[in-house]
């Protein structure tokens, strides 16, 4: 057989194949132009807490938990399987949900123009849209934010999506799923919570991304050099703000028509001004944010106040009146009363290993952290249990105790709950029998 | 073809063997530098076997291009057998293409043989040295290590170091009881969790430190899938595997760490001979067990101080920063 021609004539078919790969992998480092950022189309959660009741089992057998608040909506859903069909529609008609694919095309086309006005409408262009200072204070400027844009592409995107909504190609099989950056809130941060809910600071966002999520499947980029992290906080506080400004300009700047079933514009007044207001508060917000980090306080350590403590930590725990008096025997009952009110066990139930399911914020369900496991995902340092305790995880449920607790007694809950995971340690060393 | 075929096979040898000789010579193409106590030994095997094999594939190549140049067949001929078939049937066709030369085929199987065994116990002696639990180095012993909990997970290393002060009691009191038993339940777990925990032990992520001439004891474990604590460079590799906690030992000779001035941070990649930093002094902890989809990025780094001074003041520098501040303690009248 001769082979020769055969060979020959596959040559140039041979050749355009492997050409044509070797030069489309080339460009692969930036997005192509027909990447957008496009308005919202999944559900805003409106009202959290009124989303559905506890329950101690996510209820859908066999599947992941809820992604998003998108998975409400989808039917038939076998969440609802024991409802009554009335009320699946009832979470958009009692304005629980909010349904951006109710908008009229004309007010969508409005929008995209908006936000894209500010916030450039590609991702390989994206534009600051805060105003001068925010831009010098949080790195926003146009070039970092395209370099930061490039590398996104490469490292978060597939879990985190295009617009930071949590929602990319890998993300269906992550669980608990990637963040949402689109309501600029943030779990874990080192910012005081207690007078309200603030944005996180750069230095929380480049912890999480130097040290990972323990316990998820956010792993640490602590190997790219630090230049390319700084790049993508920018690129996340970029995302963070834009995805922002589209969710409160939804919840404010439009009412819900229950007749006719559609999205209408609050007022007369331009949207424009509106997404600008927004833009300025959460430019505004971000710079606030960056220098209120919480303060610790010096305190003792020495083994026996450690013991003390611990005790103590584990009476505010429980929050019974029979430890509390014995933990702290020279409180007025009025003190001991407001003590009780930052009781753990009344969320982390069994210390967190019956916890109930509640819905958060992005209308997923989540339970309270079992403490028992050592697996903390704000990181196992003592100082971030602190800010946990201090200043709660925005969206979570969990709430900012710092205003019901000293810095000293949120110390004592921190030394407890660090020794939860070993229960003979805390049977020998320190009398306390948990079971 | 005819002839030309020995050509072709004897061009693609001679292209091989010239890769082989080049190799060592051109920076990335062959093993980094060895920089642990055991890395000498471990290259020796690694040479001997590739002297052992390359002198074999050299000979069995030569032959091989010399017969098939010497009795390349001719357009028109039939191969004709050596020898005339004894059997009928299946045994003379196998007997037609493979006529027995007992002597050869003795000799081929002892010569192999003796040679894996040579093999097989000439490594012996670093294989003790570098895996053998008789042989971790222990507090007390000749060499008081380091030690700290390496934990892999999907898809990072999660490390545990005792604290400074309890490092130190581990580097000073070698004999005292108390500080044995401690060392000791710093390794014994419950699963993947410590045992016996310290509330001031040191977590860091992705990074492994010690000091120049420090034997460091790494007790390996997986907290999900088999993973594998794979360092070139030190000329370490062992597995991780779920349920197991498994001791891990190197002593590096040289250091790539020192402390940036202008960043502010521990920065490793230096070289302390050229005094510039020098990509060849990044030594990474590589995954070398495929894990999942993150396999390639799970890659942490070894941090080699220069000296123990510097060691301890990045532990305690990483301490400050997760523990409260501490008020100064009241000085305790001596009785």
């Amino acid at each position: 057989m001769r082979l020769a021609p055969v060979v020959l004539k596959s040559l140039p078919v041979c050749l355009a194949v492997t050409l044509s790969i070797l030069l489309g992998g080339c460009t692969s480092d930036t997005y192509s132009d027909a990447i957008r950022y496009l308005v919202r189309t999944d559900p805003l959660v409106m009202d959290a807490e009124n989303l559905g009741p506890e329950r101690p089992e996510p209820d859908r057998p066999g599947q992941l938990p809820l992604m998003s608040a998108k998975d409400l909506l989808e039917l038939p859903n076998p969440f609802y399987q024991n409802l009554a069909d009335a009320e699946k529609a009832n979470l958009v008609k009692t304005g629980k949900l909010r349904d951006p694919n109710l908008l009229t095309a004309v007010d969508r086309k409005n929008l995209q123009a908006n936000l894209d006005q500010f916030f450039g409408s590609r991702p390989n262009r994206p534009r600051p849209g805060v105003d001068s200072e925010a831009i010098r204070k949080l790195r926003l400027d146009e070039q970092t934010l395209a370099k930061g844009s490039a590398l996104y592409r490469v490292q978060c995107l597939h879990c985190h999506g295009v617009t930071g909504n949590g929602r990319g190609p890998t993300s269906r099989w992550v669980n608990p799923h990637p963040r949402d950056y689109r309501q600029g809130l943030f779990k874990f941060q080192s910012i005081d919570q207690v007078a309200g809910i603030r944005k996180p600071s750069r230095d929380d966002l480049m912890r999480t991304l130097v040290r990972g999520v323990e316990g998820t499947s956010m792993p640490s980029f602590g190997l790219l050099n630090h230049e390319d992290l700084e790049l993508l906080v920018s690129y996340v506080i970029h995302l963070s703000i834009r995805g922002e400004t589209e969710f409160q300009t939804l919840k404010n700047a439009y009412d819900y028509k229950v007749e006719a079933n559609a999205l209408v514009p609050r007022s007369s007044s331009e949207p424009l001004d509106t997404i600008e207001s927004f833009v300025a508060k959460l430019g505004k917000d971000w710079v606030d944010a960056q220098d209120k980090a919480i303060v610790i306080e010096p305190k003792d350590d020495d083994p026996k106040s450690r013991a003390e403590s611990v005790h103590r930590g584990h009476a505010l725990f429980m929050a019974e009146d029979a430890l509390l008096t014995k933990a702290f025997p020279a409180a007025k009952a009025a003190d001991l009363n407001n003590l009780k009110g930052a009781s753990c066990v009344k969320c982390h139930k069994d210390f967190g290993r019956q916890a109930n399911f509640k819905f958060d914020s992005w209308g997923t369900l989540v339970r309270a952290a079992n403490l028992t496991t050592g697996n903390y995902r704000g990181g196992s340092r003592p100082v971030d249990l602190y800010f946990r305790v201090h200043s709660g995880i925005n969206g979570s449920g969990m709430v900012a105790f710092g205003s019901i607790l000293k810095s000293e007694q949120i110390w004592d809950v921190v030394n407890f709950v660090r020794l939860l995971p070993y229960p003979e340690m805390l049977r020998k060393e320190f009398g306390i029998n948990i079971r | 073809m005819g002839k030309w075929w020995s050509a072709l096979f004897g061009i693609v040898m001679l292209a091989c063997l010239g890769m082989f000789m080049v190799a060592p010579f051109v920076p990335t193409w062959w093993l980094p530098e060895g920089v642990s106590t055991h890395s000498g030994q471990v290259d020796a095997l690694f040479y001997i076997i590739l002297y052992i094999t390359g002198f074999f594939f050299v000979l069995t190549e030569a032959l091989l291009v010399y017969f098939m140049y010497k009795y390349a067949g001719q357009p028109g001929t039939t191969p004709r057998p050596t020898e005339p078939a004894a059997q009928g049937g299946f045994y003379a066709m196998l007997h037609r293409w493979f006529p027995d030369a007992h002597r050869v085929e003795v000799a081929w199987t002892i010569v192999p043989a003796l040679i894996l065994l040579f093999i097989a116990f000439a490594q012996v002696p670093t294989w003790l040295e570098i895996k053998d639990r008789s042989r971790k180095p222990a507090i007390g012993g000749e060499k008081t290590p380091i030690q700290c909990h390496v934990s892999a997970r999907q898809f990072e290393w999660r490390v545990r170091y005792p604290s400074s002060q309890r490092l130190r009691n581990w580097q000073t009191f070698t004999t005292n009881e108390k500080t044995i038993a401690d060392f000791k339940s710093f390794a014994s777990f419950d699963g993947a969790k410590p045992r016996h925990p310290h509330l001031d032990d040191v977590p860091v992520v992705n990074e492994v430190h010690t000091w120049k001439g420090q034997t460091i004891l790494v007790q390996l474990n997986t907290i999900d899938v088999i993973h594998s604590f794979n360092v070139p460079h030190m000329r370490v590799k062992q597995d991780a595997l779920p349920g197991r906690t498994i001791p891990v030992w190197f002593t590096p000779t040289k250091a790539n760490t020192r402390y940036n001035e202008e960043t502010k941070r521990w920065e490793d990649a230096f070289n302390f001979t050229t005094g510039k930093p020098d990509m060849g002094y990044r030594w990474e902890i590589a995954c070398a067990e495929l894990c999942g989809w993150g396999h390639h990025r799970m890659i942490g780094r070894i941090y080699v101080h220069e000296n123990k001074a510097d060691f301890y003041r990045w532990l305690e520098h990483v301490e400050q920063s997760q523990a409260p501040p501490t008020k100064p303690q009241q000085k305790v009248a001596a009785r």
